[in-house]
């Protein structure tokens, strides 16, 4: 029973994190159609950059996101009006932005390898290597800090979606773009702000990972595809999915990583994901499309 | 009131063809005209061109004598000019309150969006009713409510209406032609598109024949009712009179 309680803690707390990894990229897919694969590797850039405050500067990871999240916030927005607005009209707007978005994950990646070589990183505040001892039930703190911030980092974005006017008009254009045009929503300026909230997310969702994981130029390769798995088998372009997605699948393989090891976990989201497209191909909370 | 004039208008998708071919057609404030043409004339095409959904090739639109062509959708509604558009474009995860909250998105005075939503629920006690109830749980006929409704929170000069009966019953449209009737009666320029040609000129004061892009034959409604090729091509067969009764 106790084990039980352990994995679902570890799960929880570890889904937490892919949740806020998960919702940026499921909120510009849900606003553009965008499918970011560039996503991953702006959170390793901004784990370089939470990395390197705390150790050239002493600055914890949590206060790092003061910088990391209106940083790449301007990069989202700088992103989509350098390269997504001048396609937003094409007739392969969707195959055109997965090529578009590859490019950019290469070349982020050839910088960030360029600047920082590919050794691996990761910060090392006291608490991430602590834990809580309940009971028998461990709880590591670094975990649980992050876990905490990410729930306030999504109830902070659940409140601009849900009670600002910018976020009626992102919900809007999620929706339905055409309805919102014709209420008046100018999407164009609302798909660059979604595209920098997005953005924003993978900044905070970098100094989470500058402790939580050891990282290198190429890591978000990794990650990518396990983002991709999860908000897909949640729905893509579901916020709601991304959540459960991101928990439930987290929980699932920490469970799989205790009966059969490690190196199981991520074919845990692969078969989710795999299973999913068979039986339920928009996903959990997606929206069947038809033709 | 307002005049809406398209002079010379060519539009079409993309880099395909022109779907209009320099229509030009003026709709005199205050009055009620309905577009009527077979499928693929372009009746729906000369709406997205005046809310500025596709932008013209050619030619100018104006309201009052301004021009507004090649505007923004967005600008085009601060001009004054709103769409209902065939697939009542209603956001489906939202209630019926956000809908019609959402259709003010461009009012920053909260007191005249709420005095607004007033008027639209006591007009329409229905959606006070279903006002917490998500827009795609209604009914064709609700939803279509919820669509036009979002007109009235605009108070447009021009209202441009894509096939509102599209998919009703023919209890529950004609229940939506008398609700464009009484938009019409508050002062509303309502430019229809309705593929029921009858039921859309019994409803406008002006009908506009359209064919391949171009203005066919355009008239009070009245008289495109009793117009015996029209009645024959595009009216159908219960709009045909006995051979004795056809005028010489």
């Amino acid at each position: 029973m106790t084990d039980i309680v352990q994995l679902l803690i570890l799960g929880i707390l570890l889904g937490g994190v892919y949740g806020v990894m998960a919702t940026g990229l499921t909120l510009v897919y849900g606003v553009m159609g965008v499918v970011n694969l560039a996503h991953a590797v702006v959170m390793v850039a901004a784990a370089y950059m939470a990395f390197f405050m705390w150790q050239d500067w002493g600055v914890d990871p949590f206060v790092s996101m003061i910088a990391t999240i209106p940083v790449f916030f301007a990069v989202g927005m700088g992103l989509y009006y350098v390269f997504f607005q001048r396609i937003a009209g094409s007739a392969r707007f969707g195959e055109m932005t997965v090529l578009l978005s590859f490019g950019l994950a290469l070349v982020i990646e050839g910088v960030l390898g360029f600047a920082f070589t590919g050794i691996y990183h990761t910060a090392n505040p006291g608490y991430a290597t602590k834990t809580f001892d309940i009971g028998s039930v461990i709880v590591p703190k670094g975990q649980l800090y992050a876990f905490v911030a990410s729930v306030v980092l999504l109830a902070a974005l659940g409140a601009i979606l849900y009670f600002t006017r910018v976020g009626y008009a992102i919900r809007a254009t999620m929706q339905n773009a055409t309805a919102a045009q014709i209420v008046g929503v100018n999407v164009n300026r609302v798909s660059a702000v979604a595209f920098g909230i997005g953005t924003a997310m993978a900044g905070a969702a970098g100094s989470l990972m500058s402790y939580l994981f050891t990282f290198f130029p190429g890591a978000h390769w990794q990650f990518i595809a396990l983002l991709l798995a999860l908000t897909v088998v949640g729905g893509l372009g579901s916020l709601r999915g991304a959540l459960v997605g991101a928990i439930g699948l987290s929980v699932a393989a920490a469970f799989v990583t205790d009966l059969a090891g490690p190196n199981w976990s991520y074919l845990t989201f692969y078969l989710a994901l795999f299973v999913v497209l068979l039986v339920r191909p928009q996903g959990l909370f997606g929206r069947k499309v038809s033709v | 009131m307002s005049t809406l004039t398209l002079d010379g208008v060519r539009a079409g998708y993309g880099r395909g063809p022109d779907i209009l071919n320099g229509i030009s057609m003026t709709v005199e404030s205050g009055t009620t005209c309905c577009v009527i043409g077979p499928n693929g004339a372009g009746k729906s095409t000369i709406l997205k061109v005046v809310a500025g959904l596709v932008r013209p090739r050619e030619g100018t639109i104006t309201l009052d004598g301004e021009r507004v062509d090649g505007r923004r959708p967005d600008q085009m509604i601060g001009t004054g000019i709103c769409l209902v558009p065939q697939d009542r474009s209603l956001f489906p995860e939202m209630t019926v309150a956000e809908n019609l909250r959402m259709a003010g998105y461009l009012i920053t005075d909260k007191h005249r969006l709420e005095t607004r939503l007033d008027a639209v629920y006591d007009r329409f006690p229905l959606l006070r009713e279903r006002a917490h109830q998500r827009a795609r749980t209604l009914s064709g006929g609700q939803q279509q409510l919820v669509a036009l409704s979002r007109a009235l929170i605009l108070e447009p000069r021009i209202l441009l209406v894509d096939e509102p009966s599209l998919g009703l019953a023919p209890l529950v449209a004609d229940q939506i032609f008398d609700t464009l009737r009484q938009f019409n009666e508050l002062g509303m320029t309502i430019l229809l598109v309705e593929q029921n040609a009858r039921k859309g000129l019994e409803t406008a004061d002006v009908g506009f024949v359209v064919d391949l892009g171009r203005e066919k034959f355009q008239g009070p409604a009245d008289t495109i009712l009793e117009h015996p090729e029209i009645r024959e091509l595009y009216l159908g067969r219960r709009g045909r009179r006995p051979k004795q009764g056809i005028a010489p």
